[in-house]
C-alpha cells in the first residue's frame, strides 16, 4: 500500500489529514486504539509545520506519504519551509507535576511514545520527517 | 460543545467529542468563567470525549496551575482507556486525580 496527500499549510486542513489517516485504518484494517494514536501523530506534527515552518500569509503545500510494507507502516511528512528538526526537542520531565513544568514539548513527545522510529532529515531545501509504526507490536 | 455545570460549590465542565488544534482555543475561552473564583471545585467530565490532541493536554496544564494558585481542585472523570494512556504517558496521571470510565 502507498498513499499520499498534499494539503496547504491551513489549519482547517487537518480535517483533510484526519480524512487520510481514517482510509488506511480501513485498508490496513488497524483498531481503534491505533488508529486514533496515528490520527494524534499527524495531527501533531502537521500543525506543526502549518504553524511554524512558513512566515505569516505564505501559501505552501505540505506533502505526507504512508507506506505498508510487511509489518511496517511508514509516513514521511515533506515541506520546504525553514529547517526545523522536532527530533531535537528535549524530552518534557513526566515526574515533574505538569503544573510546574514548561508548556510545550507534549506533542512530540507523544510522537516519539507512539511511533517505533522518528528521524529527521534536511534534504534539497526540504524537511523530511519518517515515522514508522510497527504494526506487529 | 462544552458545557459548564454549577452544582453547589463545584464546577463540571463536560467536553465535547474532540480537543483538537481546531477547536482547543474556543474550549479554552469556554472553560475561562469556571477558573475565576478562589477554592474553585473543578471537574472535567470526558464521557464525551473521544480525541484529544497535545493542544488540550496544555489547556489541563494550564489548568492546573490556576487551580493550584487559586487553592482549589481539579479532577478528570470518565476517561476512555485510550485518552487515559496518553495522560498516563505525558506524567498527568501521577499528579491529578484521573478517572477512567466504568466500563
Amino acid at each position: 500500500m502507498k498513499k499520499e496527500i498534499k494539503i496547504k499549510n491551513q489549519v482547517g486542513e487537518l480535517e483533510k489529514v484526519n480524512a487520510f489517516i481514517e482510509e488506511i485504518g480501513e485498508e490496513l484494517q488497524l483498531d481503534m486504539e491505533l488508529l486514533m494514536n496515528l490520527n494524534l501523530v499527524m495531527e501533531e506534527m502537521v500543525s506543526n509545520v502549518i504553524f511554524y515552518a512558513y512566515p505569516e500569509g505564505k501559501t505552501a503545500d505540505i506533502e505526507l506519504t504512508a507506506e505498508c510494507a510487511g509489518h511496517t507502516l511508514t509516513f514521511v511528512l515533506s515541506d520546504k519551509g525553514r529547517e526545523f528538526d522536532p527530533t531535537m526537542k528535549e524530552d518534557i520531565d513526566t515526574t515533574t507535576d505538569p503544573a510546574d513544568r514548561e508548556l510545550g514539548g507534549l506533542g512530540i513527545y507523544i510522537v516519539k511514545n507512539i511511533m517505533n522510529e522518528v528521524t529527521y532529515q534536511r534534504l534539497e531545501g526540504k524537511n523530511l520527517l519518517t515515522m514508522k509504526k510497527d504494526l506487529a507490536d | 460543545m462544552t458545557q459548564i455545570i454549577k452544582e453547589g460549590g463545584k464546577t463540571i465542565i463536560k467536553t465535547g467529542s474532540r480537543i483538537d488544534t481546531m477547536n482547543a482555543n474556543q474550549f479554552e475561552q469556554d472553560i475561562q468563567p469556571a477558573l475565576k473564583e478562589g477554592g474553585v471545585d473543578l471537574e472535567m467530565d470526558c464521557t464525551e470525549l473521544t480525541y484529544m490532541a497535545s493542544s488540550g493536554l496544555r489547556i489541563i496544564q494550564k489548568t492546573m496551575r490556576t487551580v493550584t494558585q487559586l487553592k482549589g481542585q481539579f479532577k478528570i472523570t470518565n476517561v476512555s482507556p485510550e485518552i487515559y494512556k496518553i495522560l498516563a504517558m505525558t506524567g498527568f496521571t501521577k499528579f491529578m486525580k484521573v478517572e477512567q470510565k466504568k466500563a
